[in-house]
């Protein structure tokens, strides 16, 4: 299965490989974002989503919010994603 | 390419859905989280459906709704259903069974032979119906021996179909058996005989009669001895066809003028009720009567009847034969041309008149000839 960030490692070597190593988010167009790096979920709404990263929390709020997938590592959070914030 | 969703969804109600949902994720992977009216309802891969419902059970959590969804899912259900399977086991034994047999049997090649006659023998000689105790060569050998006309015969399985392919002996006529002589058709004076085979009953000059034989279907040997034949001929006779009137040269006709007067009445059991009569003027006229009831129902037997008188006049009718005659010759051609066969060559034409105090009788007579062992029948 196609990794983006295993894709970004493997191009940017020159990059301190630490910083990929925590958690990395991708925004598509604010209707879906992609979550790699969590370590749990702590708040599910329509209009929020929290879950724990290395060193944080980060929370999505918006609109019609949809876990449409979660396992051990990683998340896709669909929905009108109005904003993403690091605690 | 089209990925089909074999998947299980749950509808489950918990306090501390994070919790829970963190712990599935740690082994599973969770989609398109739904919560409404209080309820959270999630999917996994339909492989870890029961996995997953275990875990939700020990953990004390309230499972509303575990619906399977998938293609293989909806084909281990099937498998569950043990009538169906049952079903299907008895079915395909059944078909098996049944295919190790014979059912039917076509019998191919028949002209002489009664098909129905030979796919009896072939029953009788069958043991058993089940594939695997007919003996096809024997079979073969069999039909050979018990139908003379069977020159060669084959015997195969075709599904559940034995095939009897059978070629029949081409036998000389003579041992068909009985024979028809050739009769004539017409009435005619023999001409020609052109006999290839059979015994005449004619010859040349001899006067025959419709229905009269020509050649006997047998013939005879040195030793006296009928032997049976077709018999083949051609028989060509002169054939005459006549046309035939009657010429008046003085005649009175009796014609109805056209004018006419009706009288009616009504009658019961005989006695007139009913009348209405007008006076016949009429010097020479016909006379006609219709009765009929006037109730269907016959309750009373009311009769009506009805009487016309035509106007009748007599005119006489002079002619001159003589005048006439080529004209009463021609139709009488034309009519006797009618009853000629296609393409039939005509021999001769001649007339015949005679006359009796101002009648003349006329004939028409054309002569042709014809194979009088077959062809058309035609009368005057």
């Amino acid at each position: 299965m196609f990794n983006f960030f295993d894709e970004l490692k493997g191009n940017l070597k020159k990059i301190d490989q630490n910083l990929l190593n925590g958690y990395n988010l991708i925004n598509l167009s604010g209707k879906i974002l992609y979550v790699e790096g969590h370590f749990g979920l702590t708040i599910l709404t329509e209009s929020l989503i929290a879950f724990k990263v290395k060193k944080g929390r980060i929370e999505v709020s918006g609109k019609g919010l949809l876990l449409s997938e979660l396992s051990q590592n990683t998340m896709k959070i669909e929905g009108e994603i109005a904003k993403v914030e690091q605690f | 390419m089209i990925k089909k969703k074999s998947r299980s969804r749950f509808k489950i109600k918990s306090l501390n859905r994070e919790k829970i949902f963190n712990k599935i994720s740690q082994k599973f992977v969770i989609y398109d989280v739904i919560e409404h009216d209080g309820f959270i309802e999630f999917e996994v891969d339909e492989h870890d459906g029961e996995q997953v419902e275990n875990f939700l059970n020990q953990q004390n959590v309230k499972v509303y709704s575990a619906v399977h969804k998938g293609l293989r899912r909806k084909f281990f259900n099937l498998l569950k259903m043990w009538g169906v399977v049952a079903g299907l086991i008895v079915g395909m034994a059944l078909y098996c069974l049944q295919y190790s047999f014979v059912f039917k049997i076509e019998v191919w090649g028949c002209n002489q032979l009664s098909e129905s006659e030979i796919t009896t023998f072939v029953k009788k000689s069958l043991a058993s119906n089940f594939k695997g105790n007919i003996d096809t060569q024997k079979l073969e050998i069999l039909i050979r021996e018990n139908f003379e006309l069977v020159s060669s015969a084959s015997v195969a399985i075709v599904g559940q179909s034995l095939i009897v392919n059978i070629n029949e002996a081409i036998l000389p006529e003579e041992l068909y058996g009985e024979f028809e002589p050739i009769v004539s058709r017409y009435d005619g004076l023999v001409t020609e005989i052109n006999l290839v085979q059979g015994t005449l009953n004619v010859k040349q000059g001899d006067i025959v009669q419709k229905g009269d034989v020509l050649v006997y279907p047998y013939i005879i040997d040195g030793d006296g001895e009928q032997h049976p034949v077709q018999p083949k001929a051609e028989i060509f006779a002169d054939v005459w066809v006549e046309s035939e009137d009657v010429f008046h040269e003085y005649k009175i006709v009796e014609e109805r003028t056209g004018r006419k007067i009706e009288c009616s009445q009504v009658t019961l059991f005989g006695l007139v009720i009913f009348s209405n009569t007008n006076e016949n003027t009429f010097k020479s006229f016909e006379s006609e009567k219709t009765s009929s009831y006037i109730a269907e129902n016959n309750v009373l037997p009311l009769i009506y009847t009805k009487y016309t008188f035509f106007e009748t006049k007599t005119t006489e009718i002079i002619r001159n034969f003589e005048q006439e005659k080529d004209n009463l010759f021609e139709n009488l051609r034309q009519k006797a041309l009618i009853y000629l066969p296609e393409n039939a060559i005509i021999k001769d034409e001649k007339t015949l008149v005679k006359e009796m105090a101002g009648v003349y009788y006329l004939s028409y007579i054309i002569t042709t000839s014809l194979d009088i062992g077959e062809g058309y029948g035609y009368t005057v």
